[in-house]
């Protein structure tokens, strides 16, 4: 975790300030623009603009999730989508039958995901790495079969399962105003629970964890709690992504789901930044407007393609931008963006490039 | 009728074509300790350039086929060139992503190349079914069991008993050592791939043969998991026993338990059984214990 | 003649602090070299560079050059340096695992072209080392420590090197076992002819052994000389032999060799 120490150093005289989130002045004047931007966005742009961030906003929840699972905590999951699901399913039905309010209803959904989980989680995560991408690759395929088939939680699959527009205060989820309050509200919730997570014991627990695994479990770090606390609590990120995408989109169906969401959340986190919370925004933004980009923007270079030829060079630019990120940049948009700052800032004189950490040489042996 | 045999049977002949697409997996795995999650993708690009060079050129079957293999092989280095060997040094887990990748370039670049409608890859075998011991089986079922039954030995033949047979343990084993004593990795891994490639093209074939060659074609690289989880994720044999066993769930399941369910739950067992494997004996029946430390 | 020199090496890993620094160094051929120096110093990065094995752990030989016989072999991946002859025996033994012990011999002769002369060279090797003929056919993981290092000493045969890198084949075994390496080392020496470079913790039998020695702290040689000079040097005999006295130790004390910070090394307490 060296590199963001490297630039920018901080002295901190106490483990108080250490904690803190808002130690330094510009903590406190970033914070107040993130809210005046947040309050202020929907008076500023238009609908469609919005749907967007809607958009990027729902992607960017889940792939803060799976950046804790991959990023801090070592592990992969091509299943995320499936909880995303289960997020989602669990929503409508807590609004549609329990009556719940829709606040309520999709916190409640997110940690039903967390719970699924865990059936596949507490299986593979005692010997995690390479088994735990195996067993959600299972979970994957089947909790999508199980929604398909239980039609008393998802009605069939013939028929989409709806979410009615509710008013929550002065938010009226009928609107996309209304909507982009509630779900980017979330996103910060989010966002300030995720820092607060891995600033802390449990975020050093997995980083000691990825890094090395006998090593933190020598000294005392449970390698099985945690990673299974990074599991969980990355599946609860990706449930509350579903349940808002099902508040967004009003009806869902399985088919919303399927293994090819869970890698592009992976896409997300390589492509923005793998082990920072930025990165998942930054890569959420980049792998849901490129298809808008794709769709709209093209035409209008004058290069027309058919939608199906659109969709196919999608998977291909994501696929490549994963490995191209991989290879040259792995720590993603995120890095590249510093790099190019401080490049600017030590103009004329070159900055050292920091070591990529990340991903490298987990538990390799000794030199 | 008693439907259990037939049931085995197919059950059988299905392992086995199981078998021969996790042979490409293990291999690689032994070969260069990658984990390649687009095993599936790779077996698709393999059926369509078979069905390619058997329908579209018009070649014969003895043509086509070994053809279609060695342009797989070629495939199967490109994909260490360009995939593998820029991460060498790098984690499993930055493996695993970088195969996700060209899971997901695979299949966007298939449909752009051959087109995205279905085709069928013509029946070199005569149509009319084999009687196995009272038992029907289309023809083609047979001799694709036999050729990947033959396929699989001469892969352990080739590692049993060759010079880089033996270095690819041995790479596989210590990496390092293995360097040491001036075995060159970076061979020996665009070995495994091109062996890895000429696997799918032969699983594209038979599969093919049996499902029609269409994008569907890559979801049966997904079973590839409860094979080489039930076998051991580095073992020939296992993936023999892995294959069986899992066709002959996939078979039954789809028989008993589909009707009372509503179908799909072919693909489902297997993935279920794969989640008890993990519980009670996670590294397999034939497996190693290292590789699950990642 | 000189069979490997290293001409003011410099190495480093990713983008840390170098690791070695200005390191010069000679081996006759014929010779048998040995290299002192307390943990860290970089023995371990230097038998790397010699065979080109530090790639793998993101590091490189960042200035000067290593020749051997006359060539450069700066840069050569490491499959080459073993077929120009140079082949080591990594540190902690490092044999093949799930291989048995003739597999691990046949995969060391894999320079040699083709699986039949592997075959004839390892049937040479069970002649040379009966008690590895008695294990042929067991897997190397259930060998004991001396066995493991008597296996990968032959498994370094088994690629015919004139050059003959060790790193600390010592370790980690019993004292008994450690003098039967050892001896195995001069007799690989004298009747085979084949050149050593040896890096070694246990500096009296690295001594005893080697016609020529160097003391490597922090990254650089800072002395070199017979085993005799060194033996008479009171800092090696402090630091590395553990033969001086209270006193000695107490006299050298400002009187560091080289730059080394590490000199009261963790040899001596």
């Amino acid at each position: 975790m060296a590199t963001t120490a490297v630039l920018r150093p901080q002295l901190r005289t106490s483990y108080r300030q250490e904690r803190s989130a808002l130690a330094s002045r510009a903590g406190r004047t970033r914070l107040a623009v993130v809210a005046g931007l947040f309050l202020a966005l929907p008076y500023l742009v238009g609908d469609y603009s919005l749907d967007l961030v809607n958009l990027v906003a729902v992607a960017a929840v889940a792939s803060i999730g799976v950046n804790i699972l991959t990023g801090y905590a070592g592990q992969l999951s091509v299943g995320h989508a499936a909880f995303a699901a289960v997020g989602a399913y669990g929503a409508v039905n807590l609004v549609g039958r329990a009556g719940l309010p829709l606040w309520a209803a999709v916190v409640v959904a997110a940690l039903i995901a967390g719970c699924a989980s865990l059936v596949f989680g507490l299986v593979a995560v005692r010997i995690r790495g390479l088994y735990l991408a195996i067993a959600t690759l299972a979970a994957q395929f089947v909790i999508v079969w199980v929604l398909n088939h239980w039609e008393w939680v998802t009605g069939g699959t013939q028929v989409a399962a709806s979410i009615p527009a509710e008013r929550i205060g002065p938010i009226d989820t009928g609107t996309v105003q209304g909507r982009y309050y509630l779900i980017v509200g979330f996103l910060l919730i989010c966002v300030v629970f995720a820092a607060n997570l891995l600033r802390s014991r449990c975020g050093r627990a997995f980083v000691a964890i990825r890094d090395h695994s006998l090593a933190a479990a020598g000294s005392g770090i449970s390698v099985f709690r945690y990673t299974l606390l990074a599991f969980f609590v990355s599946s609860c990120y990706a449930g509350l992504a579903g349940a808002l995408f099902a508040v967004n989109a009003g009806a869902i169906t399985p088919e919303f789901f399927p293994l090819s969401l869970s890698i592009s959340y992976i896409a997300m986190i390589i492509i923005g930044g793998v082990g920072t919370i930025a990165g998942g925004i930054w890569g959420a933004a980049f792998v849901t407007l490129l298809p808008v980009f794709l769709r709209d923007g093209l035409p209008v270079l004058g290069i027309e393609l058919t939608s199906e030829l659109v969709a196919n060079l999608q998977l291909v630019l994501f696929g490549a931008a994963i490995l191209v990120f991989l290879v040259a940049e792995p720590g993603g948009l995120v890095q590249l963006a510093r790099r190019l700052r401080d490049r600017v800032a030590r103009w004329p004189y070159r900055t050292p490039a920091p070591d990529a950490y990340l991903l490298d040489g987990n538990e390799r042996g000794s030199r | 009728m008693n439907v259990l045999p037939q049931l085995l049977l197919n059950g059988v002949i299905l392992g086995a074509l199981y078998a021969l697409i996790s042979v490409g997996f293990v291999l690689v795995v032994k070969g260069s300790g990658v984990i390649n999650l687009a095993q599936g993708e790779l077996v698709l690009l393999g059926g369509y350039v078979t069905a390619w060079l058997l329908g579209e050129r018009g070649l014969p079957a003895v043509v086509a086929v070994p053809a279609a293999m060695l342009l797989m092989a070629a495939a199967g280095l490109v994909v260490e060139r360009v995939v593998v060997r820029p991460l060498e040094n790098q984690s499993m887990l930055a493996l695993l992503m970088a195969t996700l990748a060209l899971a997901t370039i695979l299949q966007g670049l298939v449909p752009i190349i051959f087109g995205s409608e279905p085709r069928s890859i013509p029946s070199p075998f005569n149509a009319a079914p084999v009687s196995v011991a009272g038992l029907q089986v289309p023809r083609v079922n047979v001799w694709s069991m036999g050729i990947a039954l033959a396929f699989i030995a001469l892969v352990a033949v080739f590692f049993a008993t060759t010079r880089y047979g033996l270095a690819m343990r041995a790479a596989s084993d210590h990496r390092l050592a293995a360097q040491s004593l001036g075995i060159r990795i970076r061979r020996v891994n665009a070995i495994a791939w091109a062996i890895a490639g000429a696997a799918a093209a032969f699983g594209g074939f038979a599969w093919g043969s049996v499902l029609g060659v269409d994008a569907g074609l890559a979801l049966v690289g997904i079973f590839v998991f409860p094979v080489v989880i039930l076998g051991g994720i580095d073992s020939l044999a296992g993936v023999v026993v892995g294959g069986l066993v899992v066709g002959i769930a996939e078979s039954l399941a789809t028989w008993y338990v589909d009707p009372l369910v509503g179908g799909g739950f072919g693909l489902v067992a297997p993935l279920l059984l794969l989640i008890v494997v993990l519980l009670v004996r996670p590294y397999g029946l034939f497996g190693r214990h290292e590789i699950g430390r990642v | 003649m000189t069979a490997l020199e290293l001409d003011h090496v410099q190495a480093s890993y990713g983008s840390l602090a170098p690791t070695l620094r200005d390191v010069s160094l000679t081996v006759a051929d014929g010779e048998v070299v040995a290299v002192l120096g307390p943990n860290g110093a970089g023995k371990t990065t230097m038998l790397r560079a010699v065979s080109g094995l530090l790639a793998g752990e993101r590091g490189r030989v960042t200035h000067g050059d290593l020749r051997f016989a006359g060539r450069s072999i700066r840069g050569l991946d490491p499959g080459m340096i073993v077929r120009r002859g140079i082949v080591q025996v990594l540190e902690g033994r490092q044999v093949f695992r799930h291989l048995t012990v003739e597999q691990n011999l046949l995969a060391g002769g894999h320079t040699a072209g083709s699986l039949r002369s592997a075959r004839a060279a390892a049937r040479e090797m069970f002649e040379l080392f009966p008690a590895l003929a008695a294990l042929r056919r067991s897997k190397a993981d259930n060998l004991s420590g001396g066995e493991q290092q008597l296996l990968a000493v032959a498994r370094a045969l088994m690629a015919r090197p004139r050059l003959l890198i060790l790193d600390e084949p010592s370790l980690g075994l019993a004292p008994i076992r450690a003098r039967e390496i050892f001896a195995l080392v001069a007799r690989v020496n004298r009747e085979r002819g084949v050149t050593i470079l040896l890096v070694e913790q246990n500096a009296r039998a690295a001594l005893a052994l080697a016609d020529r020695a160097y003391v490597l702290e922090a990254g650089t040689v800072v002395l070199a000389g017979t085993p005799a000079e060194l033996r008479a040097d009171p800092r090696v005999s402090a630091a590395y032999l553990g033969v001086a006295g209270e006193n000695a130790y107490r006299e050298m004390d400002g009187r560091p060799i080289g730059e080394s910070p590490t000199y009261r090394s963790p040899t001596f307490r």
